[in-house]
């Protein structure tokens, strides 16, 4: 300090760039506070931006995901539900059969017999044409309102129904009706015919086993099916899961990003209120007396 | 031998300067505030005696009063000329700042409503739409976010673009300024010549031009140069703008693609580097069109990935040792820009082995050439066969026609052989998604907007309720090559510069503002100081005005006291 001279404009100006840095960051420590974010453009911390775009897309993502997964697990709920009802009917119409088979039945009763199982064979056809949304469950892809004709013909395609159910995963959930039903000369629908033709036929003999032997197999096919829908849900239920799970982990992850964190900010604000305000009293004591107060 | 009336005439040259320093004082406590006020000084020199030896004259005095040289500015030239340098620098830099804080408000990220969000959302949607491929509503929703993102990114074109407006009609008031302040430079020069040359006083129109070189620097990047008489020339880049008493204009040539300062006298573009006009040339020419440009670049990168995943009407089949004679006869539905052109139909045919393809092609694009008639439109493109997937493509002759490709129902040759094709609800497939080859232009195709049945979300080989095509495009927006990608780096780049550049504000203007200090310091009005000089100035009156009494009593003894002897 040789000979730098300090004249009153130079302190005014002085004090006055300081005070205004000292509002500053209080307007900014207030602005953290009554928005709740420490983010609130990407010149604040670009890093942070980087991770809370990332974070904020990958949440939505995984919130669709989830209600992709609920979508499909609808879908599957109700193939479950529609399949363990075609079990039992199936179930019922093999009792008829092994009614059949008895000695101790007439031509009569045999008919009797196959007109039940005839409108088994209705029920099991609807049940085969359940929908989902305005969709046949069974029908693939297609875009016909019924997987199966009233004669019990499949009018469906074989495309899978897929779902977006995790990055990069994908899972099917539906079960086409060729591989739940059979084809249609060897199916549930054509084998339940055959044992109806049988049966007015009062074949009680070789073709109702071999209508027995058919049936099983079609009856086998359609647990097996269950079972794969079961197997399908849980996937979907565990995935669910982690997803949920990663969700929370990423919602914690943005706030902790973008959230002010507010004890925090409450001391800064406190701490730059009593600065602010000491500067405000030191520049009132400073910048008013020259010599001119003292000379007289 | 010094006069006993000499001493009279030191007490009056005393008397003169220490008034004339009292009055210096009153002028500087005056101007303590007034802006560009140089602190003046007054230069006090003692008088000697006589210097030239005369005979009988010779001088034993100790001195003859004192004599006021100049009154003079206290200034730096070096400090003002690096002041000039800071505030150019200051100036542009905080036309920088400005801009770039404004493009980040525009975007307003990170945020539940910017573009990223509105991504997040289209992306969703397509999702939706595999959900449940036969419902209108999931299609209507996502052309109506397809439609809201498209209109968010017109709306930040169209921002930016008034930012670069304002920033070039700001500009234009700059260059009006400067004009009128350089003629006041040039009009203050010739009042300083001639106060100069015939001696006045002019400290004080030296501080107004001065302070008007100095706002100059404000504006643009100045230099100076002293010329004769104490005039100065304002020199921009080594031109000058002012030239003694000739001040050159400069004017704004908006006429080509980007804004350029010229001369006004000769057209040739000043080199403005620095100051608000620099800022703002870099602002209209450098800053914001790169964000345009990086923007354009997201749009288009939208449309491309979209329309790529959607659009081209190709499809190949999958062979190995293949014996295509039984792949059936190929049929489609044909539209060109809206025209329908029935059905082609190409028998089927041996399209096996090294001339199968070439086959195929000819007889496709006769076909097609027939239903279209002899304007060749559409043409058909075939490669691969003999081992290889069989590949057909479809395409207009020009790149902005329309290719429409309807299936037959039950049509197993096309379905098989164009089967990744998006087709929609109605089974027609080719249809573009976006349109548009920027920001600004970018919209909703016409062939989709306002008909949801139209978005392709099925492949054409899988039935209208496949929804594989939505499927692949939902998960488009995790691609690392796609917009979502680009537009995340687009920000951060934009964080990480305006960040910079609020840095280098800060340091600037620390460095201007202690240049400003220096400045002051040397050329600044202290009240102490001034009350110091006042005391003294006044004290040294009175001192002179008792000497001067003390000479009088001298005389007065000399005068009436004596030769009474012997009276």
């Amino acid at each position: 300090m040789d000979n730098f001279r300090i004249t009153q404009q130079t302190i005014g100006q002085h004090t006055f760039t300081n005070l205004q840095q000292s509002l500053g960051k209080l307007q900014t420590l207030q602005q953290e506070l009554s928005s709740g974010k420490q983010l609130s453009k990407p010149s604040d911390n670009p890093q942070g931006t980087v991770a809370a775009l990332s974070l904020r897309g990958d949440l939505a993502r995984a919130n669709q995901y989830t209600r992709n997964i609920d979508d499909g697990m609808n879908w599957l709920g109700i193939t479950d539900s529609t399949l363990q009802k075609v079990v039992e009917q199936t179930q019922n119409a093999r009792n008829l059969l092994i009614q059949g088979q008895s000695g101790a039945i007439d031509a009569n009763g045999r008919a009797a017999l196959a007109t039940q199982v005839d409108q088994i064979r209705e029920g099991l056809i609807s049940l085969a044409n359940t929908q989902y949304l305005n969709r046949p469950i069974f029908g693939g892809t297609a875009s016909g309102s019924t997987a199966y004709s009233a004669s019990g013909t499949f009018q469906g395609n074989t495309g899978a129904v897929t779902r977006n159910v995790a990055p990069g995963a994908t899972l099917d959930v539906n079960v086409t009706g060729p591989s739940t039903f059979g084809d249609d000369t060897t199916g549930l629908f054509a084998a339940l015919a055959q044992i109806s033709s049988d049966l007015r036929a009062n074949n009680a003999g070789a073709p109702l086993s071999t209508d027995l032997g058919n049936l099983d197999t079609n009856l086998s096919r359609v647990t097996n099916q269950l079972a794969e829908v079961g197997s399908r849900y849980n996937r979907l239920q565990v995935t669910k899961q982690r997803i949920g799970d990663s969700i929370t982990q990423m919602t914690s992850s943005l706030s902790e990003v973008e959230d002010a964190d507010l004890p925090k900010t409450i001391v800064d604000l406190q701490t730059q209120e009593v600065a602010y305000q000491a500067a405000l009293a030191a520049t009132s004591k400073v910048i008013t007396p020259s010599l001119v107060d003292f000379l007289r | 031998m010094s006069s006993d009336f000499g001493a009279l005439q030191l007490a009056l040259s005393s008397l003169y300067a220490n008034r004339r320093g009292l009055d210096t004082v009153g002028q500087n406590i005056s101007n303590a505030n007034t802006a560009g006020y140089s602190r003046q000084r007054v230069d006090f020199v003692a008088n000697s005696g006589p210097k030239v030896p005369a005979t009988f004259a010779t001088w034993d005095g100790s001195g003859a009063g004192v004599s006021v040289t100049d009154v003079s500015r206290t200034r730096d030239l070096y400090l003002e000329i690096r002041s000039y340098i800071e505030h150019g620098a200051s100036g542009s830099m905080g036309q920088t700042k400005s801009a770039l804080s404004s493009v980040e408000g525009l975007f307003n990220e990170p945020s539940d409503n910017g573009i990223q969000k509105q991504l997040s959302d289209f992306w969703s949607s397509w999702d939706a739409v595999a959900n449940t491929p036969n419902d209108a509503g999931s299609r209507a929703q996502l052309l109506q976010r397809a439609d809201t993102l498209a209109s968010t990114f017109n709306t930040a074109s169209t921002n930016l673009d008034k930012l670069r407006t304002q920033a070039i009609s700001t500009l234009g008031a700059d260059v009006a300024d400067v004009n009128s302040m350089a003629q006041g430079v040039a009009n203050l020069n010739v009042e300083i010549q001639g106060a100069s040359v015939s001696g006045l006083a002019h400290n004080d129109l030296l501080d107004q031009r001065d302070l008007l070189v100095s706002k100059l620097s404000d504006h643009l990047n100045v230099t100076i140069r002293q010329g004769p008489n104490e005039t100065v020339d304002v020199l921009v880049n080594g031109t000058a703008l002012v030239s003694n008493d000739h001040a050159y204009a400069l004017k704004l040539d908006n006429s080509g693609a980007t804004p350029v300062v010229r001369w006004d006298a000769t057209g040739y573009p000043a080199s403005v580097s620095a100051g608000a006009m620099g800022g703002l040339l870099n602002v209209a020419n450098s800053v914001i069109p790169r964000y345009q440009s990086g923007l354009d670049a997201i749009a288009t990168n939208l449309v491309s990935t979209v329309n790529g995943a959607l659009t081209p009407i190709t499809g190949s089949i999958a062979t190995g040792g293949q014996d295509l004679s039984a792949a059936g006869t190929l049929q489609f539905g044909l539209a060109l820009n809206g025209t329908t052109y029935g059905n082609v139909s190409v028998t089927g045919a041996d399209w096996s082995g090294a001339t199968g393809a070439a086959t195929l092609q000819a007889a496709l694009q006769s076909a097609i050439n027939t239903a279209t008639g002899a304007t060749n439109a559409v043409v058909a493109t075939v490669t691969g066969g003999n081992g290889s997937p069989l590949h057909v493509s479809l395409a207009g002759a020009n790149a902005t026609d329309l290719v429409n490709v309807a299936t037959v129902p039950n049509n197993v040759g096309l379905a098989t052989l164009l089967g990744n094709t998006a087709v929609g609800l109605d089974g027609v497939g080719g249809r573009s998604f976006f349109t548009g080859t920027s920001a600004l232009n970018l919209a909703l195709s016409g062939q989709v907007s306002g008909n949801p049945s139209a978005v392709g979300a099925a492949m054409a080989s899988s039935g209208t309720n496949d929804s594989h095509v939505a499927l692949a495009m939902a998960g488009l927006g995790d691609s690392a090559t796609g917009p979502d990608q680009l537009y995340k780096t687009y920000i951060v780049a934009l964080g990480v510069e305006a960040q910079n550049t609020n840095q280098r504000v800060s340091m600037q203007d620390a460095t201007t503002q202690s240049v400003d200090s220096s400045r002051q310091s040397q050329a600044g009005v202290n009240l102490d100081e001034e009350m110091i000089n006042m005391t003294s100035f006044q004290q040294a009156y009175s001192a002179s005005a008792r000497y001067l009494t003390a000479i009088d009593s001298v005389l007065d003894a000399l005068i009436n006291r004596t030769g009474l002897v012997g009276r």
